[in-house]
């Protein structure tokens, strides 16, 4: 009362909920259905898909106005697969790599479709797999992630840091799986979008794309409600897609799509 | 301190209150730290006790409609007689000392549970494949091989069992403790958690999750907590094979359900007037009635009757406070029961001496009804009213019950709930869990502790 005045300071947080402005769209695109999870599907041209499952490759082929199973081979891995199964696809030369905790598998589509597994965890990119284990390590950072891109890392202890473990504002309500795309908004940019997956809801993901300046995230696009929680998002051949696995609660199945970043302005 | 079956967490049926922060993928590491209001039992021999899922697997497994899905077993057949079956074992399973899973090596845990049931039966076993034959049919034979009492496992030297799971023992104090450890072999997937530590009877609230027994004590959770509690699956009935049936039926109009369900129980219950819960059967609803006290005293009034002890299980509160309600209800047509406590070794025995009643817990061991009915016919020493029980038409199953509450051997008062206090910072892979007849089901391997 009178002169004896107390001041309280709190701690405050620039809220990362509030969009400054919303100006890419996300599309997604729904290309695959299947009752067991699918770990990565990568699209060897327009008529041709490969389907990477926890123990098989399925080769897809366009059969008039839908996909059809060319051919399927099983993986023979030296472990069992992690109770949160992962996988990465990429193309080689001549024929598709699969990268899974505990082995690497060579494909090939020619003379026959086959993919050989050897035990060990391969590079890709600058990421491998650890063996019994959902994350990735790298020899450029210490501590195990779940995922990477536009220099962030969503850590396994939950936080999402850069290279140099400086935490990155704004990123509280990030999931576990990011990728780097390309700001469609900025032509010839360096990765500048991240799409994430968080929400608010227990059951049910959404994705967003953020940018990051000065160690800072700030929203540039609404959030894209998902039919359930994401199992698997990376970044797909076209720096401006990312392929996004979702378990759709009312169908039950696991649904692998694309997700295609657009200039909303 | 009642013992229990140790599958109290793989086969308890629990209603989701709360889920996994969200997109957040499931964390590796970590000790689930776990405190029980009574000690579980870990010999597999115990009428319905067995090696839980987490350490010892069976051969097959009830999904989610109460169908039958493979676990260790991938292929099954049958002759159209239902005498001979023949299992194709999963390859590459092993023990949790490292030795495979072979058809010779299931075969002693397969004739321990399948010889109670069928009598003579035979285990052929070569390689991966199994086949059990036997003089009787066996039609139920999957439902059977689904219970986890009919865990494949063996004993080790220094721990008690050593089975097939996700998790292995590393110690076991009975009574007191029991640790877990995750099994890097696992066929399907290390679980998440490094180990599991369970103490029982401890009731400090310093554990990541804890029992919360029915009955007086209550227990308030920290901020952040969640609770989850099972379908109603535990009956407590008063039994007495030897007893006037008269006097039973006296006992069964008089005895007043709902105090005991809402007041003694703190609603973690249903009261019950069926023998298997409304969820299950879906008829129980049939069976409800209300108290007749005139009706009862006149039933007393023509019998001869001194003092009647009414035992119940020493040190469990909950049957306690039933017993001395009971006892009250009692008294008001002129009976007078006597409240005693007993020490007993196995709950699940309904049988008495001197036709003296019991007050008894009788969990459910699986969701299929009819065997559960079965079990109770045979609990009570009426196993051959089920004989005549067709588990595909449930008109069978509802005159069994019927018939066995009108023999008045067993008098159903509450099915209970089994209630657990969650810390936050555990959490379920699966963010919405699968329903499993008309449950929620909860296994220790898709348990994960956040960083």
């Amino acid at each position: 009362m009178g002169d004896n005045r107390q001041i309280a300071m709190l701690p405050w947080n620039l809220p990362a909920s509030v969009p400054a402005k919303s100006r890419v769209a996300i599309t997604r695109k729904v290309l695959w259905t299947q009752p067991g999870p699918i770990l990565d599907i990568l699209l060897v041209n327009p008529d041709s898909e490969l389907v990477l499952s926890a123990d098989q490759l399925v080769s897809y082929g366009v059969d008039g106005d839908k996909w059809s199973p060319a051919a399927t081979a099983s993986l023979l891995l030296p472990r069992p697969v992690p109770r949160d199964p992962r996988g990465r696809l990429s193309a080689t030369a001549d024929g598709f790599r699969a990268y899974l905790p505990g082995a690497t598998c060579e494909g090939s589509f020619q003379p026959q479709f086959k993919a050989v597994c050897v035990p060990g965890n391969t590079n890709w990119a600058e990421a491998r797999w650890v063996t019994d284990r959902n994350w990735l390590e790298s020899d450029s950072i210490k501590a195990p992630f779940y995922s990477t891109g536009a220099g962030f890392f969503a850590m396994a202890d939950g936080h999402i840091q850069d290279r140099a473990g400086r935490l990155l504002a704004g990123s509280e309500s990030w999931g576990s799986d990011i990728a780097g795309l390309a700001d469609p908004c900025v032509p010839g940019a360096t990765a500048a979008a991240i799409v994430i997956a968080s929400s608010a809801s227990v059951e049910r993901d959404e994705v967003r794309v953020f940018e990051t300046a000065s160690g800072q995230a700030s929203p540039i696009s609404d959030a894209v409600p998902l039919p359930g929680p994401v199992t698997a998002l990376w970044p797909s051949g076209s720096e401006r897609e990312a392929t996004l696995v979702v378990h759709n609660l009312q169908t039950g199945e696991y649904e692998a799509s694309r997700l295609v970043l657009a200039c909303s302005q | 301190m009642r013992p229990r079956a140790w599958c109290w967490l793989a086969l308890s049926s629990l209603i989701v209150s709360s889920g996994s922060p969200a997109a957040v993928r499931p964390h590796y590491g970590g000790t689930l730290t776990v405190e029980l209001s009574s000690a579980i039992n870990l010999n597999p021999a115990a009428a319905n006790t067995g090696l839980s899922m987490p350490v010892a697997e069976t051969l097959v497994r009830e999904g989610s409609n109460a169908e039958i899905k493979p676990l260790l077993a991938v292929a099954w057949q049958h002759d159209p007689d239902f005498k001979r079956w023949r299992f194709s074992l999963r390859p590459k399973v092993a023990f949790q000392d490292g030795e495979a899973l072979t058809a010779a090596t299931a075969v002693p845990s397969l004739l321990g549970a399948l010889k109670p049931r069928y009598g003579e039966v035979s285990i052929e076993a070569g390689g991966q494949a199994l086949v059990i034959e036997s003089d009787r049919a066996m039609p139920d034979l999957l439902q059977e091989l689904a219970l986890t009492d009919a865990a494949i496992f063996r004993k080790g030297d220094t721990v008690p069992y050593i089975g097939t799971g996700p998790f292995r023992i590393t110690a076991w104090e009975p009574g007191r403790r029991l640790t877990l450890a995750a099994f890097e072999d696992y066929w399907n997937g290390r679980p998440f958690l490094d180990a599991v530590a369970i103490e029982f009877g401890a009731g400090r609230g310093r554990a990541d999750l804890f029992d919360i027994p029915a009955g007086p004590a209550r227990r308030i959770l920290p901020e952040g907590w969640v609770t989850w509690s099972s379908q109603p699956e535990i009956l407590v009935a008063i039994a007495a094979a030897g007893s006037d049936p008269a006097l039973l039926q006296a006992l069964a109009l008089l005895i007043d359900r709902a105090p005991i369900g809402n007041v003694l129980a703190q609603h973690k219950g249903e009261t019950a007037f069926g023998l298997l819960p409304q969820w299950l059967s879906g008829y129980a609803f049939l069976f409800q009635s209300s108290p007749d006290a005139f009706r009862a005293k006149q039933l007393v009034s023509q019998m001869r009757l001194g003092t009647i002890g009414l035992t119940y299980p020493a040190n469990d509160l909950f049957l306690r406070s039933v017993a001395e309600r009971v006892a009250l209800n009692a008294r008001d047509v002129g009976l007078s029961l006597q409240p005693a406590p007993q020490l007993v070794s196995n709950v699940f025995s309904v049988s008495s001496a001197n036709g003296a009643l019991r007050l008894v817990e009788l969990p459910l061991e699986s969701t299929a009804a009819a065997h559960e009915l079965k079990r109770i016919a045979d609990l009570v020493g009426a196993g051959g009213q089920a004989d005549q029980l067709e588990p595909a038409k449930p008109e069978t199953l509802y005159q069994l019950e019927r018939s066995l509450l009108e023999g008045h051997r067993i008098i159903p008062l509450v099915h209970l709930r089994e209630t657990y206090g969650i810390a936050p910072r555990v959490h379920f892979q699966t963010r919405a869990p699968a329903r499993a007849a008309g449950s929620f089901a909860l296994h220790l391997e898709d348990v994960w502790l956040q960083p």
